[in-house]
């Protein structure tokens, strides 16, 4: 039990001092039992706040601290080294959060505000002397990484790491190696080709020393923590060995099965594919789905054309165990689909596409080889009309609520090259919201795109019909919000700027590794501003697409942030392993297995041992989240920093004599 | 109680099979008779037990959307309407024929579970004729229930669409207000009816203006009937374009304004159109075998349903067992 309690109020530089009289609490701290001290400072989170902290405990000879603060969210870790500098233990730190719980939720009431205030502090007082020691374990540094996702935040973070001579493991869940970007033509704002910027850097990887790419893979299984994950990769099998292979391409000029074109998203591609020219490894690979030798058994064109001799019928699926250190997760995103939204008519009118079924009619290799054309009746459309915040922006349960940040650039960059390369003499429209162009530069390409003579209506369409003469337009129904007029825009071919979703590998990804996800199915950062490249789990960091919608600038900088954020990790060799963790009293454990079963990360095995049947908690992967303690109900198990005398401690003293 | 689960926008929701309230209409039940015809032929052949309430009342949805009684009044109205479906011995789930009566119970039932003053209001003044709300009433559209059905009616069809072509028309009130709830889970482009014919064996046709207004707009087709005309002109263009056969739909509104004023719009229009219009209950129940005129009550209709009618008869799938 701590019996010198010392109590440190930070006023947030007026976050919260403005709102809470900081004097009364302090003198409020003074009163409470075993509190020798009690301060209050601008900012107790920066240099001279720490010094003061440190400085009263050595004074004081305080042997537990209170912060009362922001959200131990943000500065926990902070003061946790402060009270390790002084030699204390960093669990023997107790926040009171009077900022988000208090000073903002009732900035408009500062008496209940105080009131509340001193609440929290009486009850982190009370918590604080229960506190126990907890020490770290330590383990030596596995110094590989795992880099999950080829595209170009994957490919970066990767660079970057293997320069830096770690060893890197690069798994793609895609035939090739690349993700979105190679499909995308042109970048803005500088209108450069994709191809060219992305192609170099995936023959780099695919040549680095320190990197190995596992294509046609996908993460399965991850145990372990920080600094010692094992995790699971299944390297599928392609029927065709990528040994062999030499990419020529034999075998899909001769094959007779096709399919849609997964790659394209317009035309169909053959059951054998490579899925585009500049493919890595430009391997072929055979989709079980429609390959008449595996449906139906009779076939085998592509193995007796083959001149490698290449093709293997037989060849199963395996499981590659890896060790890592650390994990980065660049899984990416997708377009949404447009037909949940019926009245925009996408998938019922053949002439409505999405802003990536343009770019890749635009691209020369493309499957129209460059050519736009209405997919009705090939001709090249005259008029095109582009509608913005196709399911992005939408508080409709069919929509996304968020902003997907690129979708407004891809469509000037799109009507630019329309207008520029492919139709000059096409009349452009396009129906937005707001058009956020926010980069560098981009507010420059937005005005000449409008001096291009694309026209820009302001409203978000209503529907989208076809017309009644049988010419296959269509009809863009929308209200021009600045004249308050409704118009109706007749196009030969409507393209949607779709929302970005989360890729459904993200989603899987954050399943395996059980890191959180926000509303939208992407990654969620530790803390969006402090730690951005952080999951909610140590020694895993995130980058690019998967984390929320972004551009390439944008992903290739969070890449190389993330690969940063490894590389620190990394440097040292000893894993620290803080126990703050699950913990079986094994005479009370009644061995009934309710623990067992709510753990989300499989951390608790039921034993047979010789007093009986007991749970069993692995320290590897527990990650302290408390849902067993919180399910036990003999109360054997208790999280070690939340013990069931600690947190009714806090309870007793908040609900206690005011 | 027998209940099967429908796919709506999120998940599916249960539908009963059995028990039902039947939740008259106004223009339904007086301009078109038939339909009540219909559903009560449709339930004796289902096996349904159902109940016809002589005590309930107009649900005034009209009147509200119209601008002509007050929110108060409605819900009032509607605390009766509910006290009669929980004073039921076992035919509890309220069936509506209409859209609108199906959207507007559904709100008035919302705002009293909602706002426990406003109910003990209603309360206090249906007390005075001894009715209670209690909050148990349960509310469903017909078009629900038979899509609910559609395996056992498919059995009983005595003839099926096949080869016919059929231009749906969704009401307004039914997908637009409580659209998480709408059955097939398409609520931006409604499909229920759809499936209803392709159930038959009819093919549900997409015409541009599927998801336009019938022209109606409550209030505007009282004060602002040269654009309610031409919105109604526009819907039956665009869907005589795709050649249909009938024209199902789901509304009484829309009902009567799509088949009352095809033969006036002739003239402004400059073309006819003769698209026989059915609702989805009399289609049903034709499909079932009824009599044409004593059950599915064509001789209401503006437009001479006959020509469609004679296109079933070809396509009978098994022996006429009973008619009428």
């Amino acid at each position: 039990m701590g019996d010198k309690v010392g109590v440190f109020i930070c006023h947030c530089g007026g976050n919260i001092s403005k709102y809470i009289n900081m004097e009364e609490l302090t003198k409020y701290a003074l009163t409470l039992e075993n509190v020798p001290v009690a301060e209050n400072y601008i900012f107790m989170c920066s240099e001279a706040g720490q010094d003061l902290i440190k400085d009263k405990i050595a004074e004081y000879n305080l042997d537990r601290v209170v912060v009362a603060s922001c959200s131990p969210k943000f500065h926990e870790p902070t003061f946790r080294r402060t009270l390790q500098e002084t030699g204390l233990n960093p669990y023997y730190l107790a926040m009171a959060n009077i900022r988000e719980h208090c000073s903002f939720p009732h900035s408009d009431e500062p008496d209940k505000a105080l009131q509340k205030a001193k609440d929290l502090v009486r009850g982190a007082v009370a918590r604080a002397k229960t506190l126990e020691p907890i020490e770290k374990k330590k383990q030596i540094m596995n110094k590989d990484v795992l880099v999950v996702g080829a595209g170009i935040a994957g490919i970066q973070a990767s660079l970057d790491l293997a320069d830096a001579g770690f060893k890197v493991y690069l798994v793609e869940k895609d035939a090739s190696i690349g993700g979105n970007m190679p499909k995308v033509l042109k970048t803005f704002p500088t209108d450069d080709c994709a191809m060219c910027t992305v192609s170099p850097k995936m023959n780099e990887v695919a040549a680095h020393k320190n990197i190995e790419i596992l294509s046609y893979a996908e993460l399965r299984e991850c145990n372990g923590s920080m600094g010692n994950f094992e995790v699971v990769v299944e390297k599928k099998a392609r029927l065709v060995d990528e040994r062999k292979c030499v990419g020529c391409g034999d075998c899909m000029a001769k094959c007779p099965s096709k399919t849609a074109d997964d790659y394209n998203q317009i035309g169909q591609r053959k059951a054998i594919y490579i899925p585009f020219p500049n493919a890595l490894p430009k391997v072929a690979t055979i989709d079980t789905s429609v390959c008449l030798q595996i449906t139906k058994g009779k076939c085998g064109v592509c193995k007796k054309i083959c001149p490698a001799d290449a093709v293997d019928y037989e060849q199963k699926s395996q499981m590659v165990k890896l060790n890592v250190g650390a994990i980065i997760v660049a899984t990416g995103y997708k377009e949404y689909d447009p037909s949940i939204k019926g009245n925009y008519g996408y998938g019922r009118y053949p002439n409505i596409i999405t802003q990536m079924q343009l770019a890749r009619m635009m691209d020369p290799n493309g499957p129209t080889e460059g050519k736009i054309i209405r997919p009705s009746d090939n001709k090249e459309p005259k008029r095109i009309v582009m509608v913005q915040c196709m399911g992005s922006r939408d508080d409709k349960p069919t929509g996304r609520k968020y902003c997907s940040r690129v979708c407004c650039m891809i469509a000037l960059k799109h009507a630019n090259l329309l207008k520029r390369d492919c139709i000059k003499d096409s009349q452009i429209d396009i129906c937005y919201m707001d058009i956020r162009a926010f980069g560098k530069g981009y507010e420059e390409y937005y005005q000449r795109v409008q001096d291009l003579g694309v026209r820009l209506t302001r409203g978000r369409p209503g529907e989208i019909i076809g017309t009644d003469d049988g010419s296959n337009n269509l009809i863009v129904r929308v209200e021009d919000t600045f004249t308050k007029e409704f118009k109706e825009i007749e196009s030969e071919m409507v393209v949607l700027s779709c929302a970005t979703d989360p890729s459904d590998g993200t989603k899987e990804v954050a399943k395996v590794l059980g890191i959180a996800t926000d509303d939208g199915g992407f990654i969620k950062e530790f803390h969006p501003k402090l730690r951005p490249v952080d999951t909610s789990v140590e020694g895993i960091f995130v980058a690019g697409a998967a984390q929320g919608p972004k551009d390439i600038p944008d992903a290739v900088a969070q890449a190389s942030g993330a690969a940063a954020r490894t590389m620190a990790l990394l440097s040292s060799d000893i894993a620290e392993i803080s126990l703050d963790k699950a913990l079986v009293n094994k005479e009370e454990c009644k061995g009934c297995d309710i623990c067992e079963k709510t753990c989300p990360f499989d951390a608790i095995t039921m034993v047979d041992l010789p007093e009986g049947r007991k749970a069993v908690v692995s320290e590897a992967l527990c990650h302290g989240c408390g849902m067993c303690a919180a399910n036990c109900p003999t109360g054997a198990m208790q999280l070690r920093h939340y013990k069931d005398n600690q947190v009714l401690a806090e309870v007793g003293a908040l609900i206690g004599s005011h | 109680m027998k209940q099967t689960r429908v796919p709506i926008l999120h998940g599916d929701k249960e539908i009963p099979l059995d028990n039902y309230y039947f939740f008259r209409s106004c223009i339904m039940s007086t301009l078109f008779p038939g339909v009540d015809c219909s559903l009560r032929f449709i339930f004796e052949k289902l096996g349904c037990s159902y109940t016809e309430d002589p005590k309930q009342t107009c649900c005034s949805g009209f009147n509200y959307h119209a601008d002509i009684i007050p929110w108060e009044t409605n819900v009032t109205i509607q605390a009766r309407n509910f006290s009669l479906i929980e004073n039921e011995e076992k035919n509890k789930n309220a069936i509506c024929v209409c859209p609108t009566s199906y959207g507007n119970i559904k709100e008035c039932q919302e705002h009293l579970d909602h706002y426990p003053e406003e109910k003990e209001k209603a309360n206090k003044i249906i007390a005075k004729f001894g009715k209670e709300y209690k909050g148990e009433a349960k509310i469903y559209h017909a078009t629900e229930v038979i899509y609910a059905h559609r395996e056992k009616l498919k059995k009983l069809a005595t003839y099926s669409l096949d080869g016919l072509k059929v231009a749906t028309h969704h009401g307004c009130h039914y997908t637009k207000i409580f659209y998480s709830d709408v059955a097939t889970g398409d609520w931006e482009y409604p499909i229920v009816l759809d499936k209803i014919v392709e159930n038959f064996g009819g093919e549900g046709l997409d015409y541009n203006e599927k998801t336009l207004c019938c022209g109606m707009g409550f209030r505007h087709t009282l004060i602002n009937r040269d654009y309610t005309r031409t919105v109604m002109l526009r819907k039956l263009k665009s869907m005589k374009a795709t050649k249909p056969d009938l024209l199902l739909v789901q509304c009484p509104g829309c009902s009567l304004n799509l088949d009352y004023y095809q033969k006036p719009l002739t003239k402004l229009a400059g073309e006819e159109f003769n698209i026989p219009v059915l609702n989805y209950a009399q289609l049903t129940a034709l499909v079932l075998g009824a009599d044409p005129v004593k059950v599915v009550g064509i001789k209401t209709h503006n437009v001479d349903v006959m020509p469609f009618i004679e296109k079933v008869q070809k396509n009978k799938v098994k022996e006429v067992a009973q008619v009428g």
